[in-house]
């Protein structure tokens, strides 16, 4: 069956993306991506120690031939150091997309949408692939889409939370609201968290914390791996209602009597 | 004559008439795996041998770390 994930006519081969902090080393980064299938992998923009130049490189482990690169602006908070943290993410000559944050506060990690659009609409005008990582909020959703953007990246629950889809009516009411795939971004905290998601309808689900914090982030990529591909097939496949009684699955017809 | 720069906040002594290609070389860093502001001014890789620091120059040199979530 052809149900191949486009974001700005690009074909993305999975719905499961990753991100690549929090994990023991660059070794246990590699092998988790492996085992989760992702396709898109998110990386972070930062100086490069000059002093010490006895550390390796991520993208060493992480070949840019075989994985789609998404640089983030993770740590911006202002509209300007996200728009000047891209422009230096394109010019190390990965990928022209971004997965644009714009943090609002430190304690929640919220984002700061009046930023997020005005760095949108800057970073869309210079011909940027842009993704915004934004609440999960319908209205905001709909002008990101408006000002050009590419996808919208809804959090699920606060950054690294864990705590699951919090409110999975107002995702509905992005899906309904936009045209541009809707990824979920933030707030997974196990393999169910993840086919809720899918099941919902979203387009693909970004996580990191999740599978990097795991006891074993191996094995919870997996799962994830797997809870994205169930929860997508049940979602085309399509549940039947929640019905209050009993529906028998058993014939009526030739009970013993 | 040496020059003084600043890379990724910390003042460095080079030689006169250094590029941004020769200091990654200096500094032991891939030129391919990096991006480069030169005074808040982006430097394409294709420039990079051709934009020669100046004393009191400003460069930041970053590069892709693990992150997102």
């Amino acid at each position: 069956m052809n149900d191949i994930l486009k974001v700005a006519g690009r074909e993305i081969m999975s719905r499961l993306w990753v991100g690549t902090g929090k994990y023991k080393d660059f070794e246990e980064t590699k092998r988790a991506i492996e085992a989760s299938g992702a396709h898109v992998v998110t990386v972070a923009v930062r100086r490069v120690n000059v002093t010490d130049r006895s550390r390796e490189n991520l993208l060493d482990y992480i070949n840019p031939e075989k994985y789609i690169i998404l640089p983030n602006t993770a740590g911006c908070y202002t509209a300007k150091d996200a728009v000047r943290t891209a422009n230096l993410a394109r010019a190390a000559g990965v990928s022209d997309m971004v997965k644009l944050e714009v943090i609002g506060d430190e304690k929640t990690l919220m984002p700061d949408n009046e930023a997020l659009l005005e760095a949108a609409k800057i970073l869309i005008k210079d011909g940027f692939i842009v993704l915004p990582y934004t609440n999960d909020d319908p209205v905001m959703a709909k002008k990101l889409q408006d000002a050009g953007c590419h996808a919208i990246m809804p959090l699920a629950a606060p950054i690294g939370s864990g705590l699951g889809i919090r409110n999975p009516y107002n995702i509905r009411i992005i899906m309904e609201s936009v045209s541009v795939p809707v990824i979920v971004d933030a707030g997974v905290g196990t393999a169910s968290d993840a086919a809720i998601v899918m099941e919902l309808g979203c387009d693909a689900v970004l996580m990191n914390t999740a599978i990097a914090c795991a006891k074993d982030p191996l094995r919870m990529a997996h799962a994830m791996r797997m809870a994205v591909e169930a929860g997508r097939l049940a979602y085309l496949a399509g549940r039947i209602p929640r019905k209050l009684y009993a529906s028998a699955s058993s014939p009526i017809e030739g009970i013993i009597e | 004559m040496d020059i003084n720069v600043t890379i990724n906040g910390e003042s460095r002594i080079v030689p006169e008439g250094t590029s941004v290609l020769s200091l990654l070389k200096m500094l032991d860093i891939d030129p391919g795996r990096v991006a480069i502001e030169y005074n808040m001014e982006i430097v394409n890789k294709s420039d990079f041998n051709d934009t020669v620091v100046k004393e009191n120059d400003r460069l930041e040199i970053i590069t892709f770390v693990g992150g997102g979530r």
